[in-house]
């Protein structure tokens, strides 16, 4: 069923609209009064602003919901979702590729999953930067995330993943003056 | 005014800020120039760089990464038919039928002087209004900028995508975000959940780099998307094929004005943005065409290239005057900006004029010099920004991760910035998938402290009531402004579902 796409789209804008939702009662009853701290100024009270969004966020989210939920007229458009009318558009020319998630073949099964493998490098990356210095964590961070992204060919994974983190560590060292972690081993600069 | 132009001028025709400015436009054009990496992304990746330099220099680095961004753009949609931004999405229709027919070279060229043309009279229509707009500001108490926020905050959900719900709730939700830290009025740490290390709030560039770059790359990744497909395009029938002469230039120097002027005040309005300016520009244009080239359009007609150039590079220097004038941002390029003016410890609005104003009109003057170097790099460059449009992604994109992890190491040089700049990334990508605009929640965070201080300050003065926000003509007139923006957001959407409506019916 999810794999019609005004399906999914109504689905998705449904989760994410009672998400937001859940947040803003949660924010409004209980964070906003136990994070801010009720002191008079004079005016408004400080919760009054933090409150106030909630409220207002709150209230999108719940038409959000309301929209995907409640029976339309004419069989309109799902939602308030529409395309910019009345202006000539200019047309794609069809052949081409784009580069979005959309055009990635369909056999790709690991399609969702390259993303949070992409982020797991990212985040190892910056684990290990303070323990083993930018140099050594980078480059191998950066030779993890070429073969995410598809590369296999030894030589440019290797050139780019050693030469990449050292002009960039050079770089922000000698031309911005920042320092950037270093490893600790007995090799100047690394 | 003038002796403050030509000091800025002195200040940027220095050779070290003349050097950064060219590094910045190339940059740009590099960045611009490589499908599925945007201006906005090129910026936040640049910031990082500009840490070291003075106001001017950082800022009129920025503008010409903007300005080559933009630019670089129209390269890959008219040399392969995929907008390297999506600003020059407009461009790839006409941009590309032209390369098929082996006007690429032509094209490209049409596009580069149609930006530049656009570019820099925008930029003088910003030198001319900003200051007036400014002094116009300076009228303004906190009730007024309250009301004038919300003006803003409205016309950018309203224009940021699809869905006006959805555009609220991503405001709304970088508002929110804003909040964590401290108090302005008591000085008391609030929704900090007493961590010590959210007590100074959320760090703006991380933030910006998180939800921009970082977000963006997860989506790429999802088609490990490798080299763009580049279709094999006939060389030019005759020399002229790949040469703009200067009567083609002027021959459709009309359709270049109109769309510069159409460009601009689409930059002027908050939320609009380049895109919308190239699409709105190219059908006035095809409006106005003759009959004939009316025939062309689609299908390789060189003054949809100018048009669709010409307004969407007309857009960022406009985009500039609500946020030196009023210290708000027009869409997310300025947003960016403005983290930039914070970073150098400026905050842009209508007090700018008399603070800094050395700053001010270095800004102008390198607008100007950055669009004659735009020129200057950009002609005799063209076919080294053809291959970079063609380059394998899979090799950059890790790269661009990487400066996404340094950039937002260096700020501080604190790790937890990187680990707050991937939560945002991944806070981006899911936000994107379910299809919230990214450009309001940034807009949203960078314009609440402002807005807070200016509602909260408000009710002080009017001892906690509130119709000091109706208390002026002024907020009378941005009160209307915000309900008419509203009213025919909702218009157009019930005529839209009305219209998708009787086609239904009339299919069944």
């Amino acid at each position: 069923m999810l794999r019609d796409p005004a399906t999914r789209l109504r689905v998705i804008n449904i989760l994410s609209g009672l998400a937001v939702l859940a947040l803003c009662v949660a924010a409004y009853v209980w964070i906003i009064p136990a994070e801010v701290r009720m002191i008079r100024t004079g005016g408004a009270s400080p919760h009054a602003f933090p409150n106030a969004l909630a409220v207002v966020t709150g209230a999108a989210a719940l038409l959000l919901v309301l929209q995907q939920v409640l029976p339309r007229r004419d069989g309109a458009a799902d939602s308030d979702e529409d395309d910019d009318e009345g202006l000539h558009m200019p047309s794609r020319p069809a052949v081409l590729a784009t580069g979005t998630a959309e055009d990635a073949p369909a056999h790709d099964r690991l399609a969702l999953a390259w993303p949070w493998l992409l982020l797991l490098a990212a985040l190892g990356f910056a684990m290990a930067m303070p323990w083993v210095g930018f140099v050594i964590s980078a480059a191998l961070g950066l030779g993890v995330m070429l073969l995410i992204f598809g590369e296999t060919k030894p030589l440019p994974i290797a050139a780019i993943a050693v030469s990449g983190p050292i002009l960039t560590k050079a770089f922000f060292q000698f031309v911005l003056g920042i320092r950037l972690p270093e490893s600790g081993l007995p090799i100047p600069f690394i | 005014m003038v002796d403050l132009l030509i000091d800025g001028f002195g200040q940027v025709l220095q050779w070290q800020n003349l050097i950064v400015l060219a590094l910045g436009i190339i940059l740009g054009m590099v960045l611009g120039a490589v499908p599925g990496l945007t201006s906005a992304m090129a910026i936040a990746l640049i910031i990082p760089f500009t840490y070291a330099l003075d106001p001017v220099t950082s800022i009129v680095m920025l503008l010409g990464a903007y300005k080559g961004g933009i630019y670089g753009g129209s390269i890959p949609a008219i040399l392969i038919g995929t907008p390297g931004t999506p600003a020059a999405a407009a461009t790839v229709a006409d941009g590309y039928e032209l390369a098929r027919q082996g006007k690429g070279g032509k094209a490209l060229r049409m596009a580069l002087f149609a930006s530049v043309t656009a570019d820099l009279i925008s930029d003088i229509v910003l030198i001319v209004v900003a200051i007036h707009l400014a002094r116009f500001a300076l009228m303004f108490g906190p009730a007024e900028f309250t009301v004038l926020m919300v003006f803003a905050l409205t016309t950018v959900a309203i224009s940021s995508g699809r869905s006006l719900t959805k555009g609220v709730i991503s405001a709304c939700l970088g508002m929110m975000v804003a909040l964590i830290g401290v108090d302005p009025m008591t000085g008391r740490q609030r929704l900090t959940f007493g961590s010590l290390t959210l007590a100074g709030g959320l760090e703006l560039v991380p933030l910006l780099i998180g939800l921009m770059a970082v977000s963006e790359v997860l989506v790429q990744v999802e088609s490990r998307m490798r080299a763009a497909h580049v279709a094999h395009l006939p060389p030019p029938a005759q020399p002229s094929d790949g040469r703009l002469s200067l009567w083609e230039y002027l021959r459709h120097l009309k359709t270049i004005l109109r769309s510069t002027f159409i460009g601009t005040i689409v930059g002027v309005i908050p939320g609009l943005g380049p895109t919308l300016g190239a699409y709105i520009a190219y059908n006035v244009a095809h409006q106005f065409a003759t009959p004939a080239e009316q025939r062309l359009f689609g299908k390789g007609s060189l003054d949809g290239v100018a048009a669709a150039e010409s307004g969407n590079n007309a857009v960022s220097g406009a985009n500039m005057i609500p946020l030196l004038g009023f210290g708000v941002p027009g869409d997310l390029l300025a947003a960016v900006i403005i983290g930039a003016f914070l970073l150098q410890g400026i905050a842009p609005g209508p007090r700018i004029f008399t603070e800094s104003p050395d700053v001010v009109y270095g800004i102008y003057a390198g607008l100007i010099v950055a669009n004659l170097l735009l020129l200057a790099i950009a002609l005799p460059t063209l076919r080294v920004f053809v291959r970079l449009a063609q380059v394998r992604t899979s090799l950059l994109f890790p790269l661009v991760v990487m400066f996404c992890i340094v950039g937002s190491y260096a700020f501080n040089q604190n790790i937890v910035d990187v680990y707050v700049m991937l939560v945002f990334g991944v806070l981006g990508y899911v936000m994107r998938k379910f299809g919230f605009p990214l450009s309001t929640l940034i807009i949203g965070f960078i314009v609440t402290p402002l807005l807070e201080r200016s509602f909260r300050q408000s009710l002080i003065f009017s001892r906690g009531g509130y119709d000091i926000f109706f208390g002026s003509s002024i907020t009378w007139v941005l009160w209307g402004l915000t309900a008419l923006s509203l009213g025919l957001a909702v218009a157009s959407r019930i005529r839209m579902a009305r219209r998708i409506g009787t086609q239904v019916k009339g299919q069944t």
